[in-house]
C-alpha cells in the first residue's frame, strides 16, 4: 500500500503539474479506456454490459497534492515561492521540508516578528549561488514520509494519494452493469478547475466527487450539503440506499465552507447532477496527516455498490 | 480611415487609449476597431451578443487548427451612483480601483447625447484636513465628481444616474522617449497589438485559422472571452494583457513582478489560471530562438481572460502575454515602448510557428 502511495508522492503532482501522476495512474489500470482531456484530466471509462439510458455514475477524484512554484531566484541562490494551496499562517511553512528532484531543502524565512512574516519574507536555500535548478515556474512539493501503522496511514499528503489509489482499486475490481465513468481530476485545489471538462468527457447521469477532508466521521461520509453544493435529494437517497443495502457503513453530514466548490461540476456541459461524499482524514497537511485502511475499504465498496445501482 | 501609418503600433494605441470605455460600454472601442479593420481588409468580421468583436483570418487550409488571440477592450472606471442637490455626483467604481488612485483626478464621463463631459474627483485641500484625516485616503463613497454643475438640474442636463466614465488623462512619452504613460493601457494595448498583426497579415494566408477576439467584461470578472473561447473552439488561445509590475523603490527583488524595459512577460501561474508547463516553456524557447526580449512573470499575482478560456470547451490550451505596467488601474499606467513592441513580435513568431510544431506541441499537452 504505502509504496505505491510513495511512488505516487515521487510525481510531485502539484496542481497544475499532475501530468506525470496520471501516466503512473493510468499505468496501473487494469481496465477501462483512458485519455487525457483538454483540462489534463484522465477521463477512464469502464464499459458496461450496456449503456444506461439515463447516462453514466460517473466518480471524480482530484490528484494534486499541496505544492509550490518557484517564482524568483536570488543570484545568492534563494528561492521564492508561492504556495498552490491557501495558506492563512505563513510563518507556518517556516522550517518545513519540501523535496525538489529527489533532493530535500528547507523552507527559511527572513520575517523578524513571526506573527508578520510575508511571503517574500520565505525562501528555500538551494545553497548554490544562482541555483540553476531552480527557474521561475520550477514547482515542488512538501517532503512525504508515509507510513503504515495499527490499521492507519500516516504522513502529508496521504489522504489525497490514499482516496486515489481507492479509486484505481475500485477501477481494477469493477464489473459495472452499465457504462461508468472515472475522472481522476486536476487542480481540485484550486478550486476544481479540473472539473470543468466533467460534462464534456462523459454523458453524466450523475457525478460522485470524492474528497478527502478533516471531517469528524469514521466512515465515509455523504455530504447532503456542500460549499455551493446542495445535491438533489434523489441522489442523496441512491447512494444511501446503495450502501445501505450492500452493508457498507457510511456517515452523512452537510459542511459549508470554501473548502471544495463543485460549481465547475455541476455547471459543465449542460449541466451535471453531483453530490460528494468525503473520506474522513485528520491533521490534513501536517506531518500527522493521517486515514484510516478500513474508510478506505469502505470507500472502494460504496464506489463498487453506487456504480452496481 | 485614409492613413493606415496613423492606425498602426504607438499611434494606434494612443487613438485607444482616449476612447472613455468602461465595462459596459466597450462598444465604444469596437466600433473603432470595427471601422479600422474594415478599411484594413482581409478579415471577416462578426460580434456576439456579449458585444465580443471577432476578426477571423482565414487559413489556406494546410493546418486544420484553430488558434485564438485575445485582448479584452474594457478599462476600469465608474458608474455615476447618484445626483446631490449642490450638483455632485456620487459614484462607484467598476473593476479594481483603490481609494488611494481617485481623489483630486481628472475624469471624462459619457454624457447623455453619447458624446463625453469632463469632471474632477473632488478632494479637500491639505488645508482642510484634519491630523486625522491625513493619515487614510478618504473612501470612494465619500468622494464626489464635479462636473461643474450648479445644482441637479444642471447636472441631469449632462448625466443620470448610470452614466459610466473613467480616469481622464493625456498619452505622453518621457524618459527620453522610452516610456509612456497614459491611461486605459490595459487593456487597449491588447487590442493594438492585434490589430497591428491583422494589418501585418493582410496580404497573407496564415497556415491555420487566426480568431482575433476583441472581448468585454474581463475587468469585472465576467468574462465575455468565455464565449469567445466557446464560440471558436480555439486548439490554443493566446491571451494579451498587461500586468501589473511593482519595479518600484522600496519592494524587494522577490516582490517584483516583472520589470518594465524586460521585455513582455509569459506567465506559468496567475490567480486565475496555472498554465501548461509545456506551453510556457515553449514561449520561452521560442523568444529565445527568435532573440524576443521577454521575462517570465515572476510574481504569482492577478487573473485574466485565460481564466474562462482554459476551462472552456471541456478544457482548452492557454497562454498569456502581458506588457508589463507600472500603476496599472490608474490613470497613469505606464509602459516600456520597447515592450509593446517585444509583445508584438512575440505574438507575431508564435502565429508564425510551424503547424505541425503547435499540433505537436498540443498533442504533448494532452498525452
Amino acid at each position: 500500500m504505502t509504496d505505491m502511495l510513495k511512488e505516487m508522492a515521487e510525481c510531485c503532482p502539484v496542481s497544475g503539474r499532475e501530468g506525470r501522476l496520471l501516466r503512473y495512474i493510468k499505468s496501473r489500470l487494469e481496465k477501462g479506456e483512458a485519455y487525457i482531456d483538454g483540462m489534463g484530466n484522465l477521463a477512464v471509462t469502464v464499459k458496461g454490459r450496456e449503456k444506461h439510458e439515463g447516462g453514466s455514475t460517473v466518480f471524480a477524484v482530484g490528484c494534486d497534492i499541496p505544492g509550490f512554484f518557484a517564482t524568483s531566484v536570488s543570484e545568492d541562490g534563494k528561492v521564492y515561492f508561492s504556495p498552490t494551496f491557501p495558506v492563512e499562517d505563513l510563518s507556518e511553512l517556516s522550517g518545513r521540508t519540501v523535496v525538489y528532484s529527489g533532493k530535500e531543502y528547507k523552507i527559511l524565512s527572513a520575517a523578524k516578528d513571526a506573527e508578520k512574516t510575508r511571503l517574500t519574507d520565505l525562501y528555500v536555500d538551494a545553497g548554490v549561488p544562482g541555483a540553476s535548478e531552480f527557474r521561475p515556474g520550477t514547482w515542488f512539493s512538501f517532503r512525504s514520509d508515509i507510513k503504515e501503522e495499527d490499521g492507519k496511514i500516516t504522513g502529508i499528503c496521504c489522504s489525497v494519494l490514499s482516496l486515489v489509489k481507492t479509486v484505481i482499486d475500485a477501477v481494477n475490481s469493477l464489473e459495472p452493469e452499465y457504462d461508468t465513468g472515472f475522472l481522476f481530476s486536476v487542480m481540485k485545489i484550486q478550486g476544481g478547475r479540473g472539473l470543468a471538462s466533467l460534462g464534456y468527457d462523459f454523458d453524466v447521469g450523475r457525478a460522485v466527487i470524492l474528497r478527502a477532508s478533516e471531517i469528524k466521521k469514521d466512515h465515509p461520509t455523504v455530504l447532503v450539503k456542500d460549499c455551493r453544493l446542495i445535491p438533489p435529494s434523489g441522489l442523496v437517497r441512491l447512494l444511501t440506499e446503495a450502501a445501505g443495502k450492500a452493508g457498507v457503513p457510511y456517515d452523512v453530514s452537510g459542511i459549508t465552507g470554501r473548502e471544495s466548490d463543485l460549481s465547475n461540476a455541476v455547471l459543465s456541459g449542460r449541466g451535471n447532477s453531483v453530490i460528494s461524499v468525503v473520506l474522513p482524514a485528520s491533521g490534513v497537511l501536517t506531518d500527522s496527516e493521517s486515514v484510516t485502511e478500513s474508510s478506505l475499504r469502505e470507500l472502494r465498496d460504496l464506489i463498487l455498490a453506487v456504480s452496481a445501482v | 480611415m485614409k492613413n493606415i501609418s496613423e492606425n498602426t503600433g504607438l499611434a494606434l494605441l494612443e487613438k485607444l487609449c482616449s476612447i472613455i470605455a468602461p465595462t459596459g460600454c466597450e462598444r465604444n472601442v469596437s466600433r473603432f476597431i470595427e471601422d479600422l479593420l474594415a478599411d484594413i481588409g482581409g478579415v471577416t468580421l462578426s460580434r456576439d451578443s456579449v458585444g465580443n468583436l471577432y476578426a477571423l483570418k482565414k487559413g489556406n487550409g494546410k493546418s486544420g487548427l484553430r488558434i485564438m488571440v485575445s485582448a479584452h477592450m474594457d478599462e476600469v472606471g465608474f458608474y455615476i451612483s447618484g445626483i446631490e442637490g449642490d450638483g455632485l455626483l456620487s459614484f462607484s467604481a467598476c473593476g479594481g480601483i483603490t481609494d488611494s488612485v481617485l481623489a483630486g483626478k481628472a475624469v471624462s464621463i459619457i454624457s447623455n447625447d453619447g458624446e463625453t463631459v469632463s469632471g474632477v474627483i473632488s478632494a479637500k485641500p491639505v488645508h482642510l484636513l484634519s491630523a486625522k484625516e491625513r493619515e487614510a485616503y478618504t473612501p470612494a463613497q465619500d468622494l464626489r465628481i464635479d462636473i461643474g454643475a450648479s445644482s441637479k438640474e444642471d447636472a441631469e442636463r449632462y448625466v443620470k444616474v448610470g452614466s459610466a466614465g473613467s480616469f481622464d488623462s493625456d498619452f505622453t512619452y518621457f524618459g527620453e522617449g522610452s516610456m509612456i504613460c497614459g491611461r486605459a493601457i490595459d487593456d487597449r494595448i491588447g487590442c493594438a497589438i492585434m490589430c497591428d498583426l491583422i494589418y501585418e497579415m493582410k496580404d497573407c494566408e496564415p497556415d491555420f485559422d487566426i480568431c482575433f477576439a476583441f472581448t468585454t467584461r474581463e475587468e469585472i470578472g465576467f468574462s465575455g472571452a468565455l464565449h469567445a473561447a466557446e464560440y471558436f473552439r480555439p486548439d490554443l488561445a493566446i491571451v494579451l494583457e498587461s500586468t501589473a509590475v511593482s519595479d518600484l523603490a522600496g519592494v524587494p527583488d522577490s516582490s517584483k513582478v516583472a520589470v518594465a524595459g524586460n521585455g513582455p512577460t509569459v506567465s506559468f501561474m496567475d490567480r486565475g489560471t496555472i498554465y501548461r508547463d509545456e506551453i510556457f516553456r515553449f514561449v520561452l524557447e521560442t523568444a529565445k530562438k527568435r532573440c524576443i526580449m521577454m521575462q517570465p512573470k515572476k510574481f504569482v499575482s492577478g487573473g485574466n481572460d485565460a481564466k474562462y478560456i482554459h476551462q472552456a470547451n471541456g478544457g482548452t490550451a492557454a497562454l498569456n502575454i502581458s506588457v508589463p505596467t507600472r500603476y496599472l488601474h490608474s490613470a497613469s499606467c505606464v509602459i516600456a515602448k520597447e515592450d509593446f513592441r517585444s509583445a508584438e513580435k512575440l505574438v507575431s513568431a508564435l502565429l508564425d510557428t510551424d503547424p505541425e510544431v503547435l499540433s505537436d506541441l498540443i498533442t504533448e499537452v494532452r498525452k
